[in-house]
Order: C-alpha cells, then sequence, then structure tokens
C-alpha cells in the first residue's frame, strides 16, 4: 500500500467532503461524526460520480447519491442501498498536520 | 389548415467514439439522475435493441412549467436515430434526426436536424424556434459532456457495469491499464433504479429538486 496525498482539511472546510482521482483511483473523503473517512468515488453501477451531491438524506439515514442514476450509498457503511449487491471500497486515511492522505494499492 | 416546418440543425465534435456517444442517448435511466433540474419523471412504455418508446415530464429552455412528452426513438441504423416527440394532446409533433459520424480515430462527431409541425400561420415562430433548439442542444450537451468524459475514463481503466473497476473492488488485483480497449455496447441498457415496473413499463421519477453541487471533483494535485 502507498501512502499518497489527496488534498487538505481546507479542501474539506467548504462542503465536509470533496474527491479527487489519485493514481487512477477517484475516492471520496468526507467528515462524519467528527471522523474523516475515504470511500470510492466510482459507482459500480455504470461509474457515475457519488459524491456529486452533498449528503441526502433517507429513512433519516446519511445518504450518497450518485448523481447519474440516482443509486444511494450509506455514508456509514458504503453499502447501496439501492441494489444491495453494490458496495463502495473504503480507504484508510490518515491527516498528518493538516493534509490529508489516503493508503492505495 | 396548411402545415409547414420550423427547422433546426445543431452540431457539435466529440473525442469519444459513436457507441459511447449512443450509450448517453439511450441510457433513459440518467434523464432523472443526471438532467434532474430538467426533467421529473420517465416512464418507458417498451423498449428493445432499437427501439424505445417512453414519456417524459420536461422543461424545457424559456418555459417555466413542465410538459409531458410522447417520445419514440428509434435507432435506424448505426448512424442514425430518429425521435419523435408528441405533447399537448398530439397537437404538438416534433421530429429530431441525429447523425453520428465517427472518424477513423474513433471520435465521434453528432448532428441533430429538428423539425416541427405547425400551422402556417406559424411560420414566424422560425428564429425563436431555432434559438430555443440550438439553445436546447447546447444545454443537454454540456451537461452530458463530464459523464461521456468519465464514462469514458473509467471504461479505459477497465469498468464492467454492475461491478466497478477490479483493482478497486480488490486491492490485490492487478491494474490493467487499456487506452485502446475498443468501447462495447448492447442495446437496450439494463436498468435498476425504476419505482414502479409493470411488464414492459418502467417508472422513473427525479430523487430531489434541487441539491448543492459539490461537481465531479477537484483537479489534480
Amino acid at each position: 500500500m502507498k501512502k499518497i496525498k489527496i488534498g487538505t482539511l481546507n479542501d474539506l472546510k467548504k462542503n465536509n467532503q470533496f474527491s479527487r482521482w489519485v493514481n487512477d483511483h477517484d475516492i471520496l473523503i468526507y467528515k462524519f461524526n467528527s471522523s474523516i473517512n475515504g470511500i470510492s468515488n466510482i459507482c459500480p453501477h455504470f461509474g457515475g460520480p457519488i459524491g456529486y451531491h452533498e449528503i441526502k438524506y433517507k429513512d433519516n439515514k446519511p445518504v450518497f447519491t450518485c448523481l447519474w442514476h440516482n443509486l444511494q450509498y450509506s455514508v456509514e457503511t458504503g453499502k447501496c442501498i439501492t441494489k444491495k449487491n453494490l458496495c463502495l471500497r473504503k480507504y484508510k486515511v490518515e491527516v498528518v498536520n493538516e493534509e490529508i492522505f489516503v493508503y492505495i494499492n | 389548415m396548411t402545415k409547414t416546418y420550423l427547422t433546426s440543425v445543431s452540431t457539435a465534435k466529440t473525442k469519444f467514439p459513436k457507441k459511447l456517444l449512443i450509450w448517453n442517448y439511450w441510457d433513459h435511466e440518467h434523464i432523472v439522475g443526471t438532467h434532474f433540474e430538467n426533467y421529473k419523471k420517465v416512464v418507458i412504455l417498451y423498449e428493445d435493441e432499437t427501439t424505445c418508446h417512453s414519456d417524459r415530464w420536461v422543461k424545457l429552455p424559456y418555459l417555466p412549467f413542465y410538459i409531458k412528452s410522447t417520445d419514440i426513438c428509434k435507432l435506424v441504423n448505426n448512424n442514425r436515430m430518429e425521435v419523435m416527440h408528441t405533447t399537448l394532446f398530439s397537437i404538438i409533433k416534433c421530429k429530431q434526426i441525429f447523425v453520428f459520424e465517427e472518424n477513423s480515430l474513433n471520435e465521434c462527431s453528432v448532428t441533430r436536424y429538428d423539425y416541427l409541425e405547425v400551422p402556417k400561420l406559424f411560420k414566424f415562430l422560425q428564429p425563436v424556434f431555432d434559438k430555443m433548439m440550438k439553445k436546447w442542444f447546447l444545454d443537454v450537451w454540456e451537461e452530458d459532456m463530464p459523464m461521456r468524459e468519465r464514462r469514458f475514463k473509467v471504461w479505459k481503466l477497465g469498468f464492467q457495469d454492475f461491478k466497478g473497476i477490479d483493482y478497486i473492488n480488490n486491492p490485490d488485483s492487478e491494474k490493467k491499464h487499456n487506452e485502446n480497449r475498443m468501447y462495447d455496447l448492447s442495446l437496450p441498457i439494463p436498468k435498476v433504479t425504476q419505482t414502479k415496473e409493470n411488464g414492459s413499463k418502467k417508472t422513473f421519477k427525479r430523487l430531489f429538486k434541487r441539491s448543492k453541487h459539490i461537481g465531479y471533483g477537484l483537479s489534480d494535485l
């Protein structure tokens, strides 16, 4: 696993989330319940961007909604709630001196 | 009453293969996703590999309300698609012909020809119609462009529909970057987000009217 810089805490300030391509991985970094998390931003359905919209709520639970076809994913688990067998990969995230790093293969 | 046609022609070039453009046009499910600000509902009444019959609730440029349009979309051949829109109790009929031209580098251009049948006395509306249709073409084109770019990008990284990318799903898997992977298309495109299904009839609804757009992502570091 390589440790790669993906952004800074300043990138998170405005929307509590951002996405960026690093080494052919499109990763969505987001702040939720005070922790900073990373998941794949690529919808396994047709490849749309999970983090295009701000976080929405479905049945009082926070979800990401893919822009292209509205597939929704749990913010807490990355599991798809629209099509149950789909899931987003989680990335290990580390914050060092205001900089955000992800671990990727 | 004597009829005439209001006409308009719009054209644009891309760096994408023809099959990817056709995928975009035939992905009727994305209408209430990518274009959620202009479409609120799509009902696919019938669909096969060359035909799609649907009802769409659309807001056109300069009009402040939604209209229901019944559309029959036909892929006449690999280079030509024809769409007939009928609205307002079949009073308004608009035919669109899309012509796809792909060069030897697999870059495709699209030209759209629009024909709106009207009583002859409305011929004076020609400049307004032309302006409206060109704006519609451009608006939809620009909204779809990042979708095409992204689709092409993930495709070259090995994306498979309903699976994703192998090296992302499985960290132990080796990355196989293939710039020359030929774009493949099989119609009709499988659908999963319908809110209702009754035989071949499928209903797709937009989930929200407005949204704060975070966007497609930050630029490279």
